[in-house]
């Protein structure tokens, strides 16, 4: 029972009009552990955490899978959207933008208990969250605006653990945050993670954000894991070329000219 | 940062800013200093990083070194010159000494203009050269950004060009008027880590062929340790520390430098364990 996935996605792919972007790939999140999707704008990432919750637009998105489990139940396609919050939940790089501007955060907040959650005392636990997340008691009733990115990134994620997900995916979640923040906000995600037990999915093109979380990773480039295991493995002794690019140019690591290694006849840029 | 400036005495810095100030008023009648008495001398051919947060007036302070705003207090000067007292008139025989590379590569562009005429208009904005000579330096400096083939991308407009394509055009429109110094604002920030080194790697060569300084601007204190020169840590307005690259990320002296440190290294430790 212990070993029963959180997560297990089998041969997930994703056309946009034809256009395959995600190129059959299979997931798996360890109930409990905190697993990582690493690649770079436009590898599909963003499209593979999207598909999870379908939240992909049904007119363009195709999307086809041939195997997928929560906590080791078959789930139908029809059944994902009630995965939502109470099973998988999911929070953004930019958090203004699923944030509504007009409703007070402490509203919004209440809004996702009651939705997902079940006889609750709202305010105790819109409370409780606030504390979570360690947002000061005092910015409770402020609206969207009038906090900070991290502040924001905070509300999001209280919002996203309302419910007790079992899982939490997030995509670039500290992306658009000043370092210093971004330190306390994967903190945050470190410490929610160890008091509930809830796994973690996170995206993220920075190796060093995945690596301060992480203990599993996929290497994902155009479409396609081009190789997976621990971040040990992975990164200690890496099979793909990409790969070891990526940890060279992410250490700005300079070749015998004294050049900033790049990638080898890649003339996308 | 005295025993810098004697080190140097025989070179006179390209750009000085000198105790600068920019205040705002809040709404409840309260100052804010964005800026709070900065001063930084950038030498020819250097690269200064100014490194900070959002918010912390780096900025605001490139945007003084362009004369694009004036100081409350403090003065700018360009190779010798006065700048933050001259008008925008004034200004214009100076204008090609000091260029901007914005970070926004799509935002700085006309968007009805053509790569041709926007090499054209900024060329001719600071002298007279005839058609020829525009057309021979435009395809010269196409070709040194690897924009090829430069006679097919003279003829498209911005939003015909990638993303990585657009910023070597801002670098590109930024040394054809031959500046002295440019003032790159976050060119990095949405670069992927595999296109970070190759700009990098051309700011760089620029700068072995052209000899002009950098006013580096990024929040990013790990590249600004592998890039440039010295390094200005900006915190709340204020410069906190200044002094070598090298001195200030390996020994660093103030607080914040430490936590901005820290934070950049997170997860790295890991990394480099395993290397």
């Amino acid at each position: 029972m212990q070993s029963t996935p959180v997560l297990h996605l089998k041969d997930l792919s994703v056309a946009f009009r034809g256009v395959r972007v995600v190129k059959g790939v299979t997931l798996t999140v360890p109930p409990g552990e905190a697993v990582g999707i690493i690649g770079e704008t436009g590898s599909g990432k963003s499209t593979v955490a999207r598909s999870i919750l379908g939240l992909l637009p049904e007119e363009t998105a195709e999307i086809g899978f041939s195997e997928y489990q929560v906590e080791g139940k078959p789930i139908s396609r029809s059944a994902i959207p009630s995965l939502r919050g109470g099973k998988i939940a999911m929070i953004f790089q930019d958090p203004l933008s699923y944030l509504n501007p007009i409703m007070r955060i402490d509203k919004q907040i209440a809004e996702s208990v009651q939705l997902h959650g079940k006889d609750e005392n709202v305010d105790r636990r819109v409370s409780e969250l606030l504390d979570l997340v360690r947002l000061p008691v005092s910015r409770k009733s402020s609206y969207p605006h009038e906090l900070s990115g991290g502040m924001r990134q905070r509300v999001l994620i209280a919002i996203a653990i309302a419910c007790r997900p079992r899982l939490l995916i997030a995509d670039e979640p500290t992306t658009a945050l000043d370092v210093t923040t971004q330190a306390k906000v994967l903190d945050l995600l470190r410490d929610i993670r160890a008091a509930f037990g809830t796994s973690l999915l996170l995206i993220s093109h920075d190796l060093g954000v995945i690596s301060a979380l992480c203990e599993k990773i996929y290497v994902m480039r155009h479409g396609e894991f081009l190789e997976s295991g621990s971040i040990d493995t992975v990164f200690g002794n890496p099979q793909s070329t990409y790969t070891s690019t990526l940890l060279e140019a992410d250490r700005l690591l300079l070749d015998e000219n004294g050049r900033f290694k790049t990638f080898e006849g890649d003339q996308t840029w | 940062m005295v025993e810098n400036t004697s080190l140097r005495s025989e070179v006179a810095p390209i750009l000085r800013l000198r105790d600068i100030s920019k205040k705002y008023y809040t709404r409840d009648g309260g100052v804010f200093y964005a800026l709070k008495e900065v001063s930084l001398d950038v030498m020819p051919g250097e690269t200064l990083a100014l490194v900070g947060e959002s918010g912390s007036g780096k900025s605001t302070l490139a945007r003084m070194a362009l004369n694009l705003a004036k100081p409350d207090a403090g003065w700018v000067e360009l190779a010798g010159h006065r700048t933050s007292e001259m008008s925008a008139q004034e200004m214009k025989p100076h204008r090609s000494k000091i260029q901007p590379v914005f970070q926004d590569s799509s935002a700085t562009f006309n968007p009805r203009r053509t790569v041709r005429q926007i090499l054209a208009q900024a060329m001719r904005s600071t002298s007279n050269p005839d058609d020829a000579e525009v057309e021979a330096k435009s395809i010269a400096i196409l070709e040194q950004m690897s924009l090829r083939p430069a006679q097919q991308i003279l003829k498209r407009f911005p939003h015909e060009l990638s993303g990585g394509q657009r910023q070597r055009l801002n670098i590109a429109r930024a040394i054809c008027v031959n500046p002295s110094i440019i003032v790159a604002d976050e060119p990095l920030s949405g670069a992927d880590v595999s296109i970070r080194g190759k700009v990098l790697n051309l700011l760089r060569d620029i700068q072995e062929q052209a000899g002009v300084a950098y006013l580096f601007i990024t929040h990013d204190i790990a590249v600004s340790h592998a890039f440039a020169n010295r390094i200005a840590v900006m915190h709340e307005g204020k410069i906190v520390e200044y002094g070598e690259a090298r001195e200030v990320v390996e020994s660093p002296k103030h607080p914040y430098t430490k936590v901005l440190i820290e934070s950049a290294l997170l997860g790295r430790e890991r990394l480099d364990a395993l290397r």
